[in-house]
């Protein structure tokens, strides 16, 4: 198997190693261990872990931990140089052949994928106890829940997760209003959704969708509502209230009616 | 399901007087070439309609009728098409794949004109486009408006990621409960979610084709992790609770990840093994950002005023230069395989389309539309 790989390069390791044994004889070896194991995780990370020349170096730090263990210090030194001089040829020959596959690959035809995602839909019930069927507007996104005319939404400022002192007097009414539903429907849980405003990245609008809907669970929380009556999720910008009509999309009018918390009642999760 | 591999065989032979290199992209101040391509039969006609259509697309040729600057005169031969241009060149391209050979001699031509060597003529793009309703991921050949979906979605895909050899896909996706990842397997035809756990995971990015680094919100706020996919390990990298889109360099040693720890989004370049500063430092909210394949520069999107604008940060300078401003709101810029072209979707038309840029912003061209939107395109 060592034919195979770069006799000069062997060579150059093997010159380095021998004086550095003899240098460092009763030196206890944890810097070239710990360079090695540093030089297989690189392997590991490009991804080289078909290689053989990667197994080969996993197998000889396995052997340098082993003789560091019963203290045959030399033994561990050796290997463990070893280890990460198969290590960098790992990730070399790796890198070479990434590069040849990104040149040909592209002219592949690929075929259209089928796709199995899961995807939950809640079991809900036809009708709310104590809610009159008028009151009910629609299911929510996805058709997680019904959104009630009575359970308002709060609003927040462009790029904010904070909700003002008005904003806290809506979530103490909707409170009001989803205890007294919970109470008669034991089944059943509050969802809050965060949306946001079209500005920003898609990633970046779903993390803020997420503190929005958090902000307002935990103030729903300080109004007696159980946390595990509360599920929250985020939309981030993929369900304005106000959709952009295009060319009229710079409209912060729009922009701050999408910036939102939505209460929808569901079933527990 | 079977897979085809189109067998494409050009042979190019050339004649030519040295190089042409007529402008220099570095300098803002070049004229574009004009060119005209004669097809001197008409069997020529459709590939040279083929040529116009790439070449109209870069901004460094102005394709005319009449009174060109370089007249290229096509013609069929028996195995190929033969090109010709006064002294500057004589080639031939033999196929008999005649999109396969426009592609080819566009890519030929731009090197004869600027110097600069690229494959994107007869490269792939990955889409993400709401084209039937749900952002879903699309392919089509570069300039072709033939597209295929190859990923549904039964909610929505909100980002999406291609491996280095192209050959996986990864991406998040709702499933009503959290947002799960998701990795195409474009050879096997599978589909498979390597992790299951509760949170959303968001904004994958290959490192290689079996790493990511990836966003996971499992309750607490954001984080970077990495993620290996042959062992399914998740390696948590960063604890800000607000950290998003992660993507490594070429060195392996560094990462630039987009944080809203300081309120609004802002970029950091981070040493794996830790310590990292805010990078690209004016602009109160930058995000988006994609590294340049040789790793020197980083291309990403900064908001000014109601629109993101595009920018290139320099890492060895650590200076920043304007690349695409006040073209509608412009986000999600992605380099091309040989570092010289940038993609990016804007909707300065109203709905977002995808259009592109050289590496110094010298033009910008649409180059795919839908009556729907196109948020993110990628090179495959």
């Amino acid at each position: 198997m060592l034919s195979r790989f770069s006799s000069a390069k062997l060579f150059i390791s093997l010159a380095f190693i021998f004086p550095l044994i003899i240098g460092c004889a009763k030196r206890i070896p944890q810097d070239e261990i710990n360079a090695a194991r540093e030089a297989l995780e690189r392997a590991r990370q490009a991804g080289a872990t078909e290689l053989e020349e990667y197994r080969v170096a996993e197998n000889y730090l396995k052997q340098a931990e082993e003789h560091l263990e019963k203290k045959e210090y030399d033994e561990a030194r050796t290997k463990a140089i070893i280890s990460k001089e198969f290590s960098e040829l790992a990730i070399k020959k790796w890198n070479e052949m990434a590069k040849k596959a990104a040149e040909e690959e592209p002219k592949r035809k690929v075929e259209i994928v089928e796709t199995e995602m899961e995807f939950k839909r809640p079991n809900l019930p036809k009708s709310i106890k104590g809610v009159n069927p008028d009151e009910i507007i629609g299911t929510s996104a996805f058709g997680r829940g019904y959104r009630l005319k009575s359970l308002k939404n709060v609003y927040f400022d462009y790029d904010s997760f904070n909700i003002s002192e008005e904003m806290k007097e809506i979530i103490r009414q909707n409170a009001d209003i989803i205890k007294k539903i919970l109470n008669e429907n034991p089944e059943l849980s509050v969802l809050i959704e965060g949306h946001c405003d079209e500005r920003g990245t898609n990633e970046y609008n779903l993390e803020l969708g997420w503190k929005r809907s958090q902000s307002v669970k935990r103030i729903l929380m300080l109004f007696g509502i159980p946390e595990e009556k509360i599920q929250i999720v985020s939309y981030g910008e993929e369900f304005p209230e106000e959709p952009c009509t295009p060319p009229n999309c710079q409209d912060e009018t729009k922009w701050s009616k999408n910036r939102r918390a939505v209460f929808v009642i569901t079933t527990k999760e | 399901m079977t897979m085809i591999v189109p067998f494409i065989f050009i042979l190019l032979f050339i004649q030519e007087k040295g190089d042409l290199y007529i402008i220099d992209i570095s300098s803002p101040k070049y004229k574009p070439v004009k060119i005209q391509i004669t097809p001197k039969d008409s069997s020529s006609n459709e590939l040279s309609k083929l040529i116009s259509r790439n070449l109209g697309v870069i901004g460094y040729f102005d394709v005319v009728r009449e009174n060109g600057d370089i007249i290229i005169e096509v013609e069929r031969t028996q195995n190929g098409f033969y090109f010709s241009s006064q002294d500057f060149f004589k080639v031939e391209l033999k196929s008999d794949d005649t999109k396969a050979v426009a592609d080819s001699f566009s890519n030929y031509l731009i090197n004869k004109v600027s110097g600069i060597k690229t494959d994107i003529f007869g490269r792939k793009l990955f889409v993400l486009s709401n084209l039937d309703g749900k952002k879903e991921i699309y392919q089509l050949d570069f300039l072709s408006d033939k597209i295929e979906k190859i990923v549904s979605a039964k909610s929505f895909i909100p980002t999406f990621s291609v491996s280095p050899s192209g050959n996986k896909v990864a991406y998040t996706h709702y499933d009503g409960k959290n947002y799960r990842l998701y990795i195409a397997d474009l050879r096997t035809q599978k589909i498979f979610s390597p992790v299951i756990k509760d949170g959303m995971f968001i904004s994958p990015n290959f490192v290689s084709d079996n790493l990511l680094t990836l966003a996971w919100n499992s309750g607490n706020g954001s984080n970077i992790y990495m993620f290996d996919i042959a062992s399914r390990s998740l390696s948590r990298i960063t604890s800000g609770n607000t950290d998003i889109s992660a993507k490594m360099l070429p060195d392996g040693e560094r990462m630039i990840i987009v944080s809203g720890r300081a309120g609004l989004p802002q970029i950091y370049l981070r040493n794996v093994k830790g310590g990292e500063e805010r990078i690209a430092l004016s602009g109160r909210y930058n995000t988006s950002p994609d590294i340049s394949p040789d790793g020197k520069k980083m291309a990403f999107a900064k908001l000014e005023g109601s629109r993101m604008n595009l920018y290139i940060y320099d890492f060895e300078t650590k200076t920043e230069k304007p690349l695409v401003v006040d073209f509608g709101s412009s986000e999600n810029p992605s380099w091309s395989k040989d570092g010289n072209f940038i993609l990016f979707s804007s909707n300065r038309d109203g709905d977002y389309d995808i259009y592109i840029t050289d590496r110094f912003g010298n033009f910008i061209k649409k180059v795919f539309d839908t009556p729907k939107d196109e948020f993110q395109a990628i090179f495959r």
